[in-house]
């Protein structure tokens, strides 16, 4: 049988139809699980949300935020998306940790403009061993964390469930990402790094981000300026890793991807544009 | 053989009342009712009585008599609950104790005088109580509750005593006898006939003879009569305590095996259940006990935040406490008790509505978790879950607490106070930190936490935190952790390696805290705080109270 030999005329590309494509995704969602059924929560940053299959984050799937103990951009980040998502999902919000230390009076600045309601739905657990002190919380209470999370995430009736857990390993990430998939909730959990993250093949959380504090541009008398983070999505499913640097209007409360400058500010370049 | 106290309690309304406003007891004061548009009196206290006022005299009236008549509305419901809390409080002399009226107790005391000394001294220490209790009393023991009632009131002597319980017919003539007819419990319509007929005591009465009695009055007087001299008995209705929810099984063979006593306690759950649904209510708290073959008792509990009587939902709570309930060589008798109850709100059904699907979840109010949050409590300690509500204070630790999730007040959330800016997470106590800061007021340049350096790019501040001067010192340094805010931590550090140490300061909350708002070179945000005013030759210690997002 004779075959083509060399390089014979490539067929004409063709340009892949938006329609078909969103179609296809659509049913691949649909049989996946996620996004189609719960619906999802755009991030109100508009290159972020272009980027992401589904135009936000979906509900009822489980997505982790890494970030550094010390830093409390993976806390601020997470306060953002639960305001985003009590503005449009009626439904309390749980908040689960072994050590808590959540401080509604700064959480609620986060969010949209108006959007402060949200820490009256907040429920917060705290979820360790009764009756021993943190230090002996290792075992038993890392365990009740994940049980309370697994049982809050399975019932049906929170908007969003996040979670603070020092670890994550993969049959609890599984069973966690099964019990989001029946309770259709938006599934946060916040944790640090591990070393074995990047050779983690089989990841089983639909999306997996790290956010850390970026140094701010400077006020006016060198105070600090407005909050800025580097976001990266480590993981999507569907997607592609990518970061960005954004910044918030303390106005507004909405984020921006700001400019690569060389000071990174928008206000700088838009000021040096000025004057 | 029976013998009936009757306690009397004239002014029961205006002495309930003083008993709370003790300085109206010296001056006139009556108790009012509305009829009719008009305000008519429907008590008076002594003294007021003395002045001239009877009950049922308009209130205008009283008030020409006495300007400056201190007045109270009628409250019969709380007159009746008191009333029953006294006729309780009797159940120190027998157990049998009715009631007689709105003003009245009845007292079955045969057998019990010896318990006291002799009737006589249970009727003294009786009214020595009611005395110290503030309330006018008056007693009177007889063999029959007509007897006593009619002496209780018209008796001359206070306590009286009459007769030894055999019915003696002659005694309790000659002591009722001169007593006015309307002793005799009838009704006044009866009595101004009775009066018109010229037949003023009950002597009179009951010289005529019965069927003449009975035509022209119908039964009622002539049973009264009956009753009085003990001819007729007439029974007394005791108030019985309310019967404990508390349901058992008795086993002939003791129970072991694990799937023998989830059924037990499934069937003692419908049973229980049932009760208190008759009743309006529902359990709080759950005790299951084992009573073993061994002698010894093995029990579970458990609580739940909302009053149920959804059997399904109280044993997936029982379900993990099973595992840790051990039956041991098995158990004879098994119990369930509900020692919490709580009568249903209005709007209970929503707790049901979890197991309905998601339409019920688009309502946004909290109800829909009451199962989980009863899980999570059960398993997490109580308190495990919390709305965590706004607390009026200026200290960062004090202004968040720790409140039930399904309080009233969740309905209608209160906002946060604008102060300064917040950080989103706060260390509880805060975290002392190695500063250096240009003297007196400047921000510190770097500081060191949990072995970590960090050099300061930008900072703001301060912001002086005075300490809560109306507070004094020991109740400022107890409760320096928010009021809630996990108060039972045992201020454990983090898993690390050295712990930094502690808040040390003598008198905490004393001291001013000047606050900044501090950005390290990597972009970080801190919180951090100048423990007390800068003194020369002190080096002031720093505080990191905070994470800025």
């Amino acid at each position: 049988m004779s075959g083509t030999h060399g390089f014979a005329a490539q067929p004409a590309k063709r340009r892949p139809d938006r329609a078909v494509l969103r179609s296809l995704r659509r049913q691949i969602d649909a049989l996946g699980g996620c996004g189609a059924r719960h619906g999802t929560v755009a991030l109100g940053i508009v290159e972020i949300d272009r980027h992401l299959p589904w135009g936000g984050l979906p509900r009822g799937c489980l997505h982790e935020i890494l970030g550094d103990k010390a830093d409390g951009a993976p806390l601020a980040f997470t306060a953002h998306l639960l305001a985003l998502l009590s503005a449009r999902h009626a439904g309390p919000v749980l908040w689960l940790s072994a050590r808590g230390g959540l401080y509604p009076p700064g959480l609620h600045t986060f969010g949209p403009e108006g959007a402060g309601a949200w820490t009256a739905r907040l429920l917060a657990v705290r979820a360790r061993t009764p009756g021993r002190p943190i230090s002996e919380q290792r075992g038993a209470g890392h365990r009740n964390l994940i049980w309370a999370l697994e049982e809050t995430l399975r019932t049906r009736g929170p908007a969003a469930v996040a979670a603070e857990v020092g670890q994550l390993d993969l049959v609890a990430a599984r069973r966690l990402q099964l019990a989001a998939e029946e309770g259709g909730a938006l599934a946060l959990v916040l944790r640090e790094a591990a070393k074995d993250d990047a050779a983690q093949a089989r990841a089983t959380a639909v999306t997996r981000w790290h956010v850390q504090s970026a140094p701010s541009a400077s006020c006016a008398w060198g105070g600090p300026g407005a909050v800025r983070w580097r976001i990266e999505l480590l993981r999507c499913r569907g997607g592609a890793p990518r970061g960005w640097m954004v910044e918030r209007d303390d106005e507004t409360g909405a984020f921006a991807v700001v400019a690569a400058l060389r000071d990174g500010s928008r206000h700088a370049h838009a000021a040096a544009l000025a004057g | 053989m029976r013998r009936v106290l009757s306690l009397w309690l004239p002014r029961f309304a205006t002495d309930r009342a003083t008993r709370t406003r003790p300085l109206w007891r010296a001056r006139p004061f009556v108790i009012t009712r509305a009829e009719g548009g008009r305000l008519l009196v429907a008590a008076a206290n002594a003294r007021a009585e003395s002045s001239g006022m009877t009950p049922g005299m308009t209130l205008a009236d009283a008030q020409a008599l006495v300007p400056g008549l201190l007045t109270l509305p009628t409250e019969p419901v709380e007159d009746a609950r008191a009333l029953l809390l006294l006729a309780e409080w009797c159940g120190r002399y027998t157990p049998w104790v009715a009631s007689d009226g709105a003003d009245g107790l009845f007292l079955e005391i045969a057998g019990c005088g010896h318990l006291f000394g002799g009737e006589d001294a249970l009727a003294r220490d009786l009214l020595e109580r009611m005395a110290r209790f503030g309330l006018a009393a008056r007693v009177a023991v007889a063999d029959t509750p007509g007897a006593a009632w009619a002496l209780a009131r018209f008796g001359a002597a206070n306590p009286t005593l009459l007769g030894d319980g055999s019915y003696e017919g002659t005694m309790l003539a000659a002591a009722l006898g001169p007593l006015p007819t309307s002793a005799l419990r009838l009704s006044s319509a009866h009595v101004e006939e009775l009066r018109r007929l010229g037949l003023r005591r009950i002597a009179d009465i009951a010289a005529l003879p019965r069927a003449a009695l009975t035509t022209r009055f119908g039964p009622g007087v002539a049973r009264r009569l009956d009753q009085a001299f003990g001819r007729d008995f007439e029974p007394l209705a005791p108030h019985q305590p309310a019967a404990p929810d508390r349901v058992r099984s008795a086993f002939a063979e003791p129970v072991r095996a694990r799937e023998a006593i989830e059924a037990v306690l499934a069937d003692l759950l419908g049973r229980l259940c049932a009760r208190l649904a008759e009743r309006g209510h529902g359990a709080r708290r759950l005790d299951f006990a084992l009573y073993r073959t061994d002698g010894t008792v093995a029990t579970a509990s458990v609580g739940t935040s909302r009053p149920s009587t959804d059997t399904r939902h109280l044993a997936r709570l029982f379900a993990e406490k099973l595992d840790h309930l051990d039956p041991g060589f098995g158990a004879d008798v098994i119990a369930l008790a509900a020692p919490l109850t709580e009568a249903f709100a209005a709007a209970q059904t929503t707790h049901l509505a979890v197991y309905g699907g998601v339409s019920s979840a688009t309502r946004g109010g909290l109800d829909v978790l009451a199962p989980l949050v009863d899980r999570l409590d059960n398993r997490l300690g109580a308190g495990a879950v919390a709305r965590l509500a706004p607390v009026d204070s200026h200290l960062p630790e004090r202004a968040v607490a720790r409140r039930p999730p399904f309080a009233a007040a969740a309905r209608r959330p209160a906002p946060w106070p604008a102060r300064g800016p917040r950080p989103v997470r706060l260390f509880d106590p805060p975290e002392q930190v190695d500063a250096v800061a240009p003297v007196p007021d400047d921000p510190p340049v770097m500081f060191r936490w949990r072995n970590v350096l960090h050099r300061i790019a930008r900072a703001d501040g301060p912001e002086r935190i005075a300490p809560e001067w109306w507070r004094t010192p020991a109740a400022r340094n107890t409760s320096k952790t928010a009021p809630g805010l996990f108060p039972d931590s045992s201020s454990d550090s983090p898993d690390d390696a050295r712990a930094p140490t502690r808040a040390a300061a003598a008198d905490e909350g004393a001291a001013t805290r000047d606050y900044y708002r501090v950005e390290d070179t990597e972009g970080r945000r801190f919180w951090l705080y100048r423990h007390g005013l800068y003194r020369p030759g002190a080096a002031p210690a720093w505080f990191l109270h905070g994470l800025f997002g």
